[in-house]
């Protein structure tokens, strides 16, 4: 039986007040797409995934743990199972793209050759240009410095990434770098991704290979509402 | 207490302004707190982290500005000892008294604080801001880093220390430029002065304006950070940069007052 990663129990999200509560559950190597227009709540959604802000009502587990009765120690024991991409990219603006990476591995208790030699590896597989490593941060395109979150974020093989950055999905959906191949990778390790985006599901079916099926909930004003069929 | 009649509109203006005083006390003692626990938290990756920014932001805090202190140390020794000539009061003992209290326990110190506010505590709002509003900041948090043990336990550090080493700096330079001016003057001599004022400086005082200097470093560094990190926009970092500067050298004086009448 497939292990459920994260899960939420009858959440209410801070800052909707007359939404509807909503369970969810994610599983190993599944996608998820997360649509709605702006201020539907996406973004809410995946900060209380994340445990950053805390619901209104419900429960939310990491592996079958309730995050809300961890110790801040616990919670933060528990981050590298979890990935994320948050709008704006989140790379220290005045670190060099590599030093941002190197960071990401770092933080994972990795030495500085095993780091370096990571991100040569990944660099290699998917293409990302060499001169980017050495500009600063502040430096990087918007599309370049949401690529290179999502590196840094895929290099850390997180149980599940969440992805919260419509400059990085416009970004893969263009192309022109072999970074697209990223979330296939991710999920063909066992990942399990949920990307939030105001694109239609159909259009960010573009993502992944056809073999994937990946789902779709639709967020409204807070509540969630299932496009594909929730898990039972 | 009815809303909207006078005395429910001051009580509630003055219960506002109340929990906002707490609240700025507060906010500083919680990141203070929280950056402190992060002392034992130095194994591994983040003690290699902790040391390399530790020692960039004393290089840049401290060793940059050097020169800087030293030219103004230099400057405040002459600018001392001078009116005292002009009034015919430049007897050794006074030249010496008037610069043990006046510049070293307290205008050097203050000086030297207003150096490191304009250098380095303004580029560390400007730095954390930055960072807060790239989302670094929440990134960080995410991969298990807590920003404040990350980032402000080593600059608060960096500022304690430049502090101390520039402040000593500064108040020989003052000498130096006090001794400098004497010697100019063909009177006592470059000699007799540096010494008068090096033996002059007593172990107590001296404890007590490093204590006073550490204040300054903790304040200077809990109030730039705290700005940054506090900062929401481009344009709030902007706002935050001048209020971090007239916030830390408000308390800088008032410390400075404080220190200079409870312990002298």
């Amino acid at each position: 039986m497939t292990q459920v990663l994260l899960q939420a129990k009858g959440l209410r999200l801070k800052g909707f007040s007359n939404a509807d509560s909503w369970d969810f559950q994610i599983q190993a190597s599944e996608c998820w797409w997360v649509t709605g227009a702006r201020g539907s709540g996406k973004s809410a959604m995946i900060k209380t995934l994340l445990g950053q802000v805390p619901a209104v009502a419900g429960e939310l587990l990491w592996k079958g743990q309730s995050v809300y009765r961890m110790s801040a120690r616990e919670v933060r024991n528990s981050r590298p199972f979890l990935g994320a991409v948050i709008d704006g990219g989140g790379l220290i603006p005045a670190w060099t793209a590599h030093a941002n990476l190197m960071l990401g591995l770092r933080l994972k208790e990795l030495s500085v050759e095993q780091s370096a030699q990571a991100i040569d590896a990944f660099a290699a597989q998917f293409g990302i240009p060499k001169d980017w490593f050495g500009k600063a941060a502040a430096a990087l395109s918007a599309d370049q410095g949401a690529l290179m979150a999502l590196a840094r974020a895929a290099l850390r093989q997180p149980e599940v990434l969440l992805i919260d950055s419509d400059v990085l999905v416009a970004a893969l959906l263009k192309g022109g770098t072999g970074m697209a191949g990223v979330l296939p990778w991710l999920l063909q390790r066992g990942c399990a991704l949920l990307v939030s985006s105001p694109t239609q599901p159909d259009a960010l079916e573009k993502l992944l290979p056809c073999e994937v099926q990946a789902r779709s909930i639709c967020m409204n004003n807070g509540s969630m509402h299932y496009v594909s069929e929730p898990h039972v | 207490m009815p809303r909207g009649s006078l005395l429910g509109d001051g009580l509630e203006a003055i219960g506002a302004q109340a929990l906002a005083a707490a609240r700025g006390i507060a906010e500083p003692l919680h990141l203070l707190a929280n950056a402190l626990a992060g002392l034992t938290q130095l194994g591994g990756a983040r003690g290699a982290y902790f040391r390399a920014t530790l020692l960039q932001q004393i290089y840049f805090t401290g060793a940059q500005a050097l020169w800087l202190v030293m030219a103004i140390g230099f400057a405040l020794g002459i600018l001392a000892v001078l009116p005292l000539k002009v009034l015919d009061l430049g007897g050794l003992d006074i030249q010496v008294l008037v610069l043990n209290i006046a510049l070293f326990h307290q205008l050097v110190p203050l000086l030297v604080a207003v150096v490191v506010i304009g250098r380095s505590g303004t580029a560390v709002t400007a730095e954390l801001g930055d960072m807060q509003v790239s989302g670094a900041i929440e990134s960080l948090a995410l991969m298990g880093a807590e920003p404040h043990r990350f980032l402000v336990l080593p600059r608060l550090l960096a500022f304690v220390v430049a502090m101390l080493l520039l402040t000593f700096w500064g108040n020989l330079s003052a000498i130096a430029g006090a001794a400098f001016y004497n010697e100019l003057q063909n009177e006592l001599g470059f000699i007799r002065v540096f010494s008068a004022c090096i033996a002059a400086l007593e172990l107590l005082p001296m404890a007590q304006t490093a204590l006073m200097v550490l204040a300054y470093g903790m304040a200077i560094g809990l109030i730039h950070c705290g700005f940054g990190l506090s900062s929401q926009s481009g344009p709030h970092v902007q706002r935050n940069l001048a209020r971090a500067f007239v916030h830390s050298l408000c308390t800088c004086v008032a410390i400075t007052l404080l220190f200079s009448v409870t312990t002298r």
